[in-house]
């Protein structure tokens, strides 16, 4: 509870102005909110007696009334609007900040949540898939936790408030029919709590029931080639029917506690009245207690029994909101892989030489190493090449580079340097990378290859454009850098893809450029000629690459074998073709995988 | 995800042509079935209403009548008679809303399975340009804003007007001075609901399109995140979320805002509306015409003539995206199914002599972009034939046309020389058993998954068929042996176990042609050969067609067929192939040439 609490408080106390308003002006805003049923009493004292009530604020409503050339009966309605307004603005006010502070606590959750996963390594994406991860960010942040952190909180502050301050005022009317009127409230308290409980866990059930029935769609159209090849229709029919009709007596059932419960709480208040008429009728027949004094207390139950309410309320949705805090919570514990705290600063002066010393990569708690023992160097300026069978770790080895993994045992340095002390921008900046699958955001094509990196020129880009050979290509399209790729935009090819993702890599002038198998959706024709491009407009540039392009591999400077997290042979492509070795049977394969077209 | 599907789409063409008026007139025959008990809910209702507006009466009484004149026993019978009818109001007010609500929930089922079984007869075309979470928002989301508009807008038109004028209808009969006075503030009240209504309807739809926005973007980028880093792009991320945030944020700031503006300035009102009452009751007392029971009256009268306000504003927003909902639903039920069956269908009862692909042509999306070019080919019956080729060469395809999931574009598909267009899909299919690469398991429990729940499939054929396959030997090990529950989409088999579930599904259904898509999937080399033996049983005596990614199936089958690129471009058996030492000869060795006979991915 208190880490709970603490956990709040992190986000709250930026907003202490907030708090300080929902605070100070909740009890306030009550005083004018329990004054009008007073103003009513006042009224019908006066109409029935045509005395003024010897009540002290009566005395002075009249006398202001008079002084100001009204009558009563006029100063006590004007004293009404006026505390009616008053109510109204400052409970205006309160709502409004209530609803203000939800809403910004549900960005900050949300915002504070994804900052921290921008920073996280591969252990914390193993563990948690991204659908999950959206669903932590969206509905347990919108649905739950928000509206609890603020209104959730305050609106049972005010109850409380509302039911103490209600209780005060009609004490001081009359303590006996208070003690009659207020006295069954603690049992409320436990009914609200009891039937709010009864009716989530309805909910809950009729949740299981909707999931249910949309298993069964989802199965049906997912698997439609099965359900069509084996004329199994009328199967995916009956289970439909069961599907929906399971769920159909949940919701019909849900709908009748709930009207049950709603009718509770109407007969409740109900049931409220008739007590202090009968209570305050036997009081006023005995002449203890005015008409008005009665018809103030049957106003009362109103601000008695709907706060009730709110309590029973917070009580079940603290529960769920406790959940999803400890569903942040968790995200939180994964520590990034990556800490960002060297201070080296090349200032765009990196030459591109590589050195691996002994690596090794293998994730806690697993025997394996995936990287086992690599010593590697790349000259400035070299093209070279990683292969080996799935499995062997390349992919891993060469997301050292950029830092997306760090070494867990041995050093990898650039320039001599080793690549933890190098800030952590100013390295990834001297570096192009291009994924094997060429993730690409739904966006405009211009925003994709520039991803946000404003500093970059207008010429810059087309040269980027030209060197990936897309800018033909992207002429044709209907607004050309402008148009709108993705799922909300126009589909392109793999091939355009991949070169889309080239081009994002190029834009940044790096110094190192990384292809992890990434040319597969070119034919080789393409690829020669980017090939032939890079070397003319970026000699400097070192190139690392994972590919199983036969002409790729006889172009490149040096070749590593890696097997089994390990580099077994490594040399010029016709050194290790005539070694007859790993290196000769992985090539004839790349070789075969051409010439057939896979 | 649903929720994405459903706010962000764009209306189409067929959409557009749906006006509201029409897409809301559609569901009125779905009504039909349901009018007696509608008509019973509007009594009922109307009965609730009225009777509820009678205890404030009885207050009045018991304040002007029993407590004036000392009359205790009275004062107990007017509040034993108000407890009375209270208790009625709520049982009569019980059984209308629980009635409604059924038939909205049965209205809705018709609809859902109206829905649903549409769906259902559509192409596979159809499937593949509709993602599977659009399909489930048409039906679901869209079909509970509906029910949402067809509940509330019986018992707001209805009841709410009803209890408007009743509670109008007592205060003139009581004090038709007061009640005129009252009057006048019923039209600034509406205004303003009116004004409300128009500032914030579009709003409110703008808030979800917002926040399906953000839903949008982490997705994306939680999806890309090794890109986000590795171009050091953290901050931009950040950025554009923080962005999409706020977005949400002012446009649901500003709905919320407008909101508590409106609750306040009618609560307001009920302030006004009291003082109106006790002023102009106190100079009108003179005449005798109002009592404090009246008054009392008045006050619990105009508590609840503002309850019809909270409840239409709390709707607002629903009417609107009804209307969208019902024009997506009509549209896709106006979708026509393109691969019909024929008028007058050819009998089909079983394969005689051979199937044949007469130049078959077929383009997935209507265009040259060709799947098949001109392919010819025959198939004796009770013989095998492989396909072979690499991925995206057309393989697959021969046995999507071969079931009639796609028609081609040009050429046809004959069995016994009957060109399949001439028989009815399900007479057709009922002779193939379909074995992907991965089996699909719908959600139930292992036997149901053999058998897919046909009616000839009983509990021992699934057993049997499970044995001769050699998947007894896995099942019978299982908590529930055939009756354990599989775990979304089959999480608790082992690859291996999968294609022997996989194999039993299509023994179970006996077919006479067997069509079969090999796991590419490599397995341990025991599994492998329970595997390949299960398999020679499954094609024992049947027609059968393999896309072939084993050895020991393209050893075995009578003939390949080397397609590429959507062309058969070699023919034979396998050693004439490999003695032609063409295309399938590398082929050979690239895919089918290494230790455990499947073949490995390259690369």
């Amino acid at each position: 509870m208190l880490d709970k609490i603490k956990w709040f408080w992190r986000y709250y106390r930026r907003y202490r102005y907030v708090l300080a308003v929902l605070i100070l002006l909740t009890p306030l805003q009550a005083v004018f909110q329990v004054s009008i049923p007073r103003m009513i009493e006042f009224s019908i004292d006066y109409f029935e007696s045509d005395q003024v009530p010897e009540h002290w604020a009566a005395q002075w409503i009249n006398d202001t009334a008079q002084s100001l050339g009204l009558s009563t009966a006029a100063g006590l309605a004007l004293t009404l609007v006026l505390l009616g307004l008053m109510a109204a603005i400052l409970y205006a006010v309160l709502q409004s900040h209530r609803a203000w502070m939800n809403l910004k606590l549900e960005w900050l959750f949300r915002q504070d949540a994804f900052d921290r996963i921008t920073l996280k390594g591969p252990n914390f994406f193993n563990q948690f898939r991204s659908g999950d991860l959206v669903t932590r960010m969206t509905d347990d942040v919108a649905e739950k936790l928000s509206w609890f952190a603020c209104s959730g909180i305050f609106r049972l502050y005010e109850a409380l408030i509302m039911v103490t301050f209600t209780v005060i005022m009609m004490t001081t009317i009359d303590p006996t029919l208070t003690l009659w009127t207020a006295g069954p409230l603690p049992i409320l308290i436990v009914v609200f709590f009891l039937s709010a409980s009864v009716l989530d866990k309805r909910y809950d059930y009729l949740q299981t029931r909707i999931s249910r029935f949309n298993d069964v769609m989802e199965a049906c159209f997912s698997g439609i080639r099965v359900v069509k090849a084996y004329v199994k229709e009328p199967s995916q029919k009956k289970s439909f029917e069961a599907a929906v009709q399971d769920r159909r007596n949940a919701e019909i059932s849900t709908i009748k506690a709930m009207t049950v419960v709603e009718s509770m709480y109407f007969y409740i208040w109900q049931l409220g009245i008739i007590i202090v008429l009968v209570g305050g009728g036997y009081m006023a027949i005995n002449s203890n207690l005015s008409i008005g004094k009665l018809g103030a207390f049957i106003y009362y139950t109103v601000y008695l029994i709907f706060p009730m309410f709110d309590i029973g309320q917070f009580l079940v949705k603290s529960r769920q909101s406790a959940v999803s805090i400890n569903r942040l919570v968790e995200l939180e514990k994964i520590m990034p892989m990556v800490p960002d705290n060297g201070r080296h600063s090349p200032n765009g002066n990196v030459a591109g030489q590589l050195t691996f010393e002994n690596v090794r990569f293998r994730f806690p708690d697993v025997e394996r190493a995936i990287i086992d023992g690599v010593s590697l160097d790349i000259e400035a300026g070299q093209t070279v090449a990683v292969v080996g069978r799935v499995g062997s770790g390349k992919s891993w080895l060469i997301n050292m580079i950029p830092r997306l993994v760090d070494p867990t045992g041995g050093v990898v340095k650039l320039d001599g340097v080793d690549l933890k002390q190098f800030k952590l921008e100013d390295l990834r900046r001297s570096i192009g990378y291009v994924p094997q699958e060429p993730t690409l955001f739904s966006d405009t094509v211009r925003n994709n290859i520039l991803f946000g990196r404003e500093s970059i020129s207008e010429a810059v880009l087309e040269w980027a454009i030209d060197v990936a050979q897309l800018k033909d290509e992207i002429a044709t399209f209907p607004k050309g850098l402008d148009t709108p790729i993705g799922t909300r935009g126009m589909s392109i090819s793999g091939g355009q893809k991949q070169r889309l993702a080239l081009a994002r890599a190029l834009v940044g002038k790096p110094k190192i450029l990384i292809l992890d198998d990434c040319t597969s959706a070119l034919d080789s024709r393409t690829e020669t000629a980017l090939w032939e491009k890079l070397q003319e407009v970026m000699p400097g540039m070192t190139a690392i690459l994972i590919t199983h392009r036969p002409d790729t591999l006889e172009r490149a400077d040096n070749i590593f074998v890696l097997a089994e997290g390990r580099v077994v042979d490594s040399g010029r492509h016709h050194e290790l073709i005539a070694r007859e070795g790993h290196y000769a049977r992985i090539y004839k394969r790349y070789q075969l995988a051409e010439e057939v077209g896979a | 995800m649903s929720a994405e599907f459903y706010e962000d789409e764009q209306a189409t063409a067929e959409e557009k042509d749906i006006s509201s008026k029409r897409a809301l007139g559609r569901l009125l025959p779905l009504l039909r079935e349901h009018t007696r008990g509608l008509v019973l809910c509007l009594i009922l209702l109307a009965a609730a209403t009225l009777l509820s507006l009678y205890w404030p009466i009885l207050m009045k009484n018991a304040v002007d009548t029993d407590i004036k004149n000392g009359d205790f026993n009275g004062l107990l019978m007017t509040a034993l008679a108000i407890g009375v009818i209270q208790v009625v109001t709520i049982l009569l007010q019980y059984i209308q809303r629980v009635r409604l609500e059924t038939i909205g929930q049965e209205v809705m089922v018709s609809l859902k399975r109206k829905l649903f079984n549409h769906i259902l007869s559509l192409d596979v075309s159809f499937f593949d340009k509709n993602p599977v979470g659009r399909l489930l928002a048409r039906v679901e989301s869209d079909t509970e804003s509906l029910r949402m508009l067809f509940t509330n807008t019986v018992v707001l038109v209805v009841g709410d007007l009803l209890l408007i004028i009743g509670i109008y209808g007592v205060m003139f009969y009581y004090s038709w001075r007061l009640a005129a006075l009252l009057l006048v503030v019923v039209p600034i009240v509406a205004s303003l609901v009116v004004i409300f209504e128009r500032k914030t309807t579009r709003r409110f739809l703008n808030v979800r399109k917002k926040m399906a926005e953000v839903t949008a973007t982490l997705t994306e980028f939680l999806h890309s995140m090794s890109i986000v880093q590795v171009f050091h792009r953290g901050a931009y991320a950040r950025k554009r979320v923080w962005n999409v945030c706020e977005d949400k944020f002012k446009e649901d700031t500003y709905v919320n805002v407008a909101v508590v503006l409106f609750f306040n300035t009618v609560f307001f009102f009920e302030s006004i509306m009291f003082a109106l009452v006790l002023f102009f009751g106190d100079q009108w007392r003179q005449e005798q015409l109002i009592t404090s029971g009246t008054i009392i009256m008045f006050i619990i009268l105009i508590w609840r003539s503002f309850d019809p306000i909270w409840r239409v504003s709390e709707q607002l927003s629903t009417v609107q995206k009804a209307i969208a909902g019902a024009k997506r639903i009509f549209a896709l039920l106006a979708m026509p199914q393109r691969l019909l069956d024929p008028a007058r269908p050819v009998k089909f009862e079983g394969l005689n002599k051979a199937i044949r692909f007469e130049n078959v042509t077929f383009s997935y999306t209507d265009d040259d972009n060709y799947a098949l070019k001109d392919v010819t080919f025959e198939i004796p019956k009770g013989k095998r034939v492989a396909l072979v080729g690499v991925t995206g060469g057309g393989k697959t395809t021969v046995i999507s046309l071969l079931l009639r999931l796609y028609d081609p574009q040009k050429g046809r598909i004959t069995l016994d020389g009957i060109d399949i267009r001439g028989i009815r899909k399900a007479d057709l299919r009922k002779y193939f058993a379909l074995v992907l690469q991965d089996i699909y398991l719908f959600p139930g429990d292992v036997a149901s998954n053999v058998s897919l729940d046909s009616d000839g499939i009983d509990r021992q054929k699934v057993i049997a068929a499970a044995q001769t396959v050699e998947a007894n030997r896995f099942i019978e090990k299982l908590p529930d042996k055939y009756s354990t529950e599989v775990s979304e989409k089959g999480s608790n088999f082992s690859r291996g176990e999968r294609q022997l579930l996989s194999f039993a599904r299509a023994l179970a259904s006996d077919p006479e042609i067997l069509l079969l898509d090999e796991a590419t999937s490599s397995v341990d080399p025991e599994t492998e050969r329970t595997i390949q033996g299960s398999l020679k049983k499954l094609m024992t005596g049947r027609t059968s067609i393999i896309v072939a990614h084993r050895l020991s199936t393209i050893l075995d089958v009578d003939q390949i067929l080397v397609i590429r690129r959507g062309e058969i471009i070699e023919r034979g058996n396998h050693s004439e192939l490999l003695l032609a030492d063409g295309y399938y000869s590398k082929l050979f060795h690239l895919q089918f040439k290494n230790r455990n006979g499947v073949l490995a991915d390259v690369g």
